[in-house]
């Protein structure tokens, strides 16, 4: 199904049951071997543990440079490495929160939500995922088109962030955390944040540093993405 | 690791006896389509989530008019105690390093259930016999044992290929159940990829023929009732913008 098409190659669509570049006859019959978090030290004496109030779970493609930069200050220390792309846990003693910051990998998702569930159980769960605003699905498309960057949630408590409306969704690892707490009747926000700049320049960032202000998460808006010199127009 | 999250007091012990319909992750999405709509048309009730390595999670507001506090998850589980009827939806793609595992995990969570049956689709292009019946049928032993003679009073054709191309994991299932001594049955359509919400319907009557016992969708004057869920809208993305011409 992933397969780059050549020229004049004839593209047979398969169905659409795997993720992963596996066609559908050649499924393996294997079990994948278990994901770990990789641990800076040991977890079970450790302070987060017990005393984590909050957890903040951050996600999106390529977000980890400017989540490090704008929600790791002076005091969080580094937990775990997530075994996806340059995904990591770290805590902040002087708030008790717990940040999970998850650059999107689809793939191994599911089973990196089930680590993180596994690991505490926090009070409150907060979640944020940036996603391109053209995955945004409204009949009304003209009220978000001038906007960079909007935010929608699903069981927000902040009043003046809309309400992410069906047919849109979360998905990766946010998406999993926020839907076993849900089931299970636990206290979860989950925030989207729809830009056009996913590299979340100051401009395209203003609102989610709002949001994190709102949420009494602290910040800090010193972060600049690199400049690339690459051109978007030739190989 | 499997993990059923059932809700308001439910046990899984409740639905020894129940029809259970399964979408595989097919072609045009048809056999998920199909589900939507008989959870919509018949407004079943959200009773379970689940999740396993083998889903990619995701999570939103309500896909069906009638539970609107619900929120969508990769697998939901709906049911409707009258009908004696389990209804699976998958929300998102597998990853087939563990299919295998959540396979068997399903099987071993449905072995009280009376029947299951997989909806699927296969490539259009792979009918060979044109004015042939566009269904077709895999029916494992133990199936056929208890539904032969609804079976034999279908028009659809018994599948007897290796292989059902654009299917999905629905032999694969199929096989796990089928070892486990499940009865199931596969009922797939032969299909293209576009707008499938046709072929959805047209497999729903199909499913509606062989239970209409329990399924009750048929109206008087013939047809079915059905109702589109609220998920359906913009199934093909925003209105174009007008700047563009």
């Amino acid at each position: 199904m992933g397969c780059p098409m050549g020229f004049g190659e004839i593209n047979i669509p398969s169905s659409r049951a795997f993720w992963d570049d596996c066609d559908e006859d050649e499924c393996p019959k294997v079990e994948a071997k278990k994901l770990q978090l990789e641990f800076e030290s040991c977890p079970e004496q450790a302070e987060w543990k017990n005393k984590c109030k909050r957890m903040l779970v951050f996600e999106g493609p390529s977000i980890s440079s400017f989540a490090e930069a704008t929600l790791l200050l002076n005091g969080s220390q580094k937990i775990a490495a997530i075994p996806s792309k340059k995904s990591s846990l770290h805590y902040v003693p002087t708030t008790k929160l717990l940040i999970a910051i998850v650059d999107e990998d689809l793939t191994p998702s599911g089973e990196i939500c089930q680590l993180l569930l596994e690991l505490c159980k926090a009070e409150e769960v907060i979640t944020v995922t940036i996603k391109a605003k053209v995955e945004y699905k409204t009949e009304n498309v003209a009220a978000v088109r001038d906007a960079i960057t909007f935010i929608r949630s699903i069981d927000g408590v902040l009043n003046h962030i809309e309400a992410l409306e069906a047919p849109n969704f979360i998905a990766g690892v946010a998406a999993g955390i926020s839907s076993w707490r849900c089931n299970e009747g636990l206290k979860t926000q989950s925030y989207v944040v729809y830009t056009d700049n996913l590299a979340l320049d100051p401009l395209a960032a203003k609102p989610v540093l709002a949001l994190l202000k709102d949420l009494n998460i602290d910040y800090s808006s010193s972060y600049k993405p690199k400049k690339r010199d690459d051109s978007h127009l030739y190989m | 690791m499997f993990r059923l999250q059932l809700k308001d007091n439910v046990r899984l012990e409740d639905f020894k006896g129940y029809t259970v319909i399964i979408p595989s992750i097919c072609i045009g999405n048809a056999a998920q389509l199909a589900c939507d709509l008989l959870i919509s048309s018949k407004n079943l009730k959200r009773v379970a989530s689940i999740s396993h390595p083998a889903l990619i999670p995701c999570y939103g507001p309500s896909a069906f008019q009638h539970e609107p506090e619900e929120k969508i998850a990769a697998c939901e589980l709906y049911s409707c105690p009258d009908s004696k009827l389990l209804v699976f939806q998958f929300r998102s793609p597998f990853i087939s390093t563990h299919m295998t595992s959540f396979h068997k995990e399903l099987a071993n969570t449905l072995n009280n259930a009376e029947k299951v049956i997989v909806l699927s689709g296969s490539l259009g292009f792979e009918k060979r016999i044109i004015d042939s019946c566009p269904y077709e049928y895999k029916a494992s032993e133990s199936f056929k044992g208890i539904h032969g003679d609804r079976l034999q009073n279908m028009k659809w054709k018994e599948f007897g290929g290796e292989m059902i191309f654009g299917g999905g994991n629905a032999l694969d299932l199929y096989k796990i159940m089928d070892e486990q001594n499940v009865p199931v049955m596969i009922l797939f359509r032969y299909l293209l990829e576009g707008d499938n919400s046709t072929d959805a319907a047209l497999i729903l009557s199909e499913l509606s023929e062989l239970c209409k016992d329990f399924l009750a969708l048929n109206t008087d004057v013939g047809g079915l009732q059905l109702k589109v869920p609220i998920s359906w809208k913009l199934l093909f993305g925003n209105d174009i913008p007008e700047l563009i011409f």
